[in-house]
């Protein structure tokens, strides 16, 4: 395998684009990411993208192709990966392996999407035979009412209080309103978060993240081309995707297994676990997280099933700052979903421009001090997660 | 792949509450009343999505014995009729084997 570095990236900030396609959004967010590494469009060998359910790529997903006719067709292979919100991260592990692997030298990797009004209709056919049809139609289940019954069981589980909760999303709005590309950039007080409307209890609506519209693309290049350009390459450590197993306690559908033990989210373990493998690094190297915080619960969850810290002591490192740009476990320090909204399929890429910004000491006031080694991770619909080590 | 029978008692694991009408192809009677959706840990090792009733939201507690009832989701515009479900309800305390 062959050394892998991001040579540059670039992102359409984030919001709502009523007068803007998602092509529009995404030649922005190529523009940029093509400056950035000193490139042109005919320098990129592939596309990988992430496929988009709800705009562009012709219903089919096939939103590289779209971005291919908008730059120039210039014959090059596109890969149009699709993985729910993991989508972004799916097409930025193939772009990696396509170069890792020798095929290409310079591949972008591209995520955009523009998200309609409301909460996500989870499921995209009306069929019995699609578990998250069936879970709407006999249980009367949408998306948050699930991010409410995990959150449920870790309140009752460890303790975790509503002001708990609350201080993950003060957190997210004190980096975003740090973030010129962020679409709320309002620091919240905690009682501007308690009294925020109930969604599905717990979680209240300024601790879930909103749908946006957005776009983020990255340039991947052999160390050959990286060489050339740049002294101080950001690399890519490690790179994964996962799928969750049997024997995993939260139900894809309407049912799964009693779990032997604490097993959720092993999808996203699994990815994390395996990109810091191979990147040869521990949670004592990682000096930031990117993870994927559709609502506070993740945040507060994933770092202890990823071995960053013991089970039940999130809230305590929340409510000490530690989760803080300065502190010892600096998380989202971009603002994070919370504060972007999700733009499902570009989430995954979105990750890396940050980590990439972050480990070049380019963040600004929201800035990890002497970040050398960052941790992306997405979770999508299907049971689908990546996760990616960067290092500088 | 073999059929397996599952008996009417488990153990909810946690719970949601709906608070807002949502969307499409979700159903529901109007005016729309919150309800809750539970995780129910049945004895025989499956875990189970569920609506859940005969309680009050603010009785419901994470570890708490319930059984299986058949009960109406809402009505069904189109035949006159109405929609049944699987729920889940707070186990008598002398019925329970947990």
């Amino acid at each position: 395998m062959r050394k892998v570095a991001v040579l540059g990236v670039g992102m359409h900030p984030w919001g709502k684009f009523e007068e803007k396609s998602v092509t529009q959004m995404c030649r922005e967010a190529i523009a940029a990411a093509l400056a950035d590494a000193g490139l042109r469009w005919r320098d990129i060998e592939a596309v990988a993208a992430g496929s988009s359910r709800f705009s562009g790529g012709k219903g089919w997903g096939l939103n590289g192709n779209d971005v291919v006719e908008d730059l120039g067709a210039t014959g090059i292979p596109v890969y149009n990966l699709s993985a729910g919100c993991a989508a972004g991260g799916n097409a930025f592990h193939i772009g990696y392996s396509l170069v890792a692997g020798g095929h290409h030298d310079v591949v972008l990797v591209v995520g955009g999407e523009k998200m309609p009004k409301g909460f996500i209709q989870t499921s995209g056919v009306q069929e019995e035979t699609d578990p998250e049809y069936l879970r709407q139609i006999c249980v009367g289940m949408p998306g948050p009412a699930f991010w409410a019954l995990l959150c449920r069981r870790r309140m009752e589980e460890y303790g975790t209080t509503e002001e708990q909760l609350a201080q993950v999303a003060v957190k997210a709005h004190q980096n975003g309103a740090h973030n010129p590309r962020a679409r709320f950039r309002q620091e919240l007080t905690l009682a501007d978060v308690l009294q925020s409307r109930v969604v599905s209890y717990p979680p209240r609506l300024y601790e879930i993240c909103p749908v946006s519209d957005g776009a983020a693309a990255a340039v991947l290049c052999s160390a050959q081309v990286a060489c050339k350009h740049t002294n101080k390459p950001v690399w890519v450590g490690g790179s994964a995707v996962a799928t969750a197993r049997f024997d995993d306690g939260i139900p894809r559908g309407l049912a799964t297994v009693v779990p032997a033990g604490p097993t959720l989210h092993s999808e996203a373990r699994l990815a994390v676990q395996r990109a810091m493998e191979s990147a040869g690094v521990g949670p004592r190297d990682v000096d930031l997280i990117e993870l994927q915080d559709n609502t506070v619960y993740y945040e507060l969850a994933f770092p202890e099933e990823w071995g960053f810290c013991e089970a039940g002591e999130a809230e305590r490192l929340v409510e000490r700052g530690e989760t803080s740009p300065a502190g010892k476990l600096p998380i989202n320090p971009s603002g994070g979903f919370l504060c972007f909204g999700e733009a499902t399929t570009a989430m995954g890429v979105f990750q890396v421009c940050e980590l990439v910004w972050q480990l070049r000491g380019q963040a600004g006031a929201r800035q990890v001090p002497g970040a050398k080694v960052g941790l992306g991770q997405t979770l999508g619909l299907g049971g689908n997660a990546t996760a990616v080590v960067l290092r500088r | 792949m073999q059929e397996a029978l599952f008996g009417p008692r488990g153990t909810l694991w946690s719970f949601a509450v709906q608070h807002y009408p949502p969307p499409p192809p979700v159903k529901y009677d109007e005016p729309f009343e919150p309800y809750a959706i539970g995780l129910v840990d049945l004895p025989e090792g499956i875990r189970l999505l569920a609506r859940l009733s005969g309680a009050r939201i603010d009785e419901l507690r994470a570890g708490m014995p319930v059984e299986l009832v058949l009960e109406r989701l809402c009505s069904d515009a189109q035949s006159g009729g109405e929609f049944i479900t699987w729920k889940f309800r707070p186990a008598a305390e002398k019925e329970n084997r947990e």
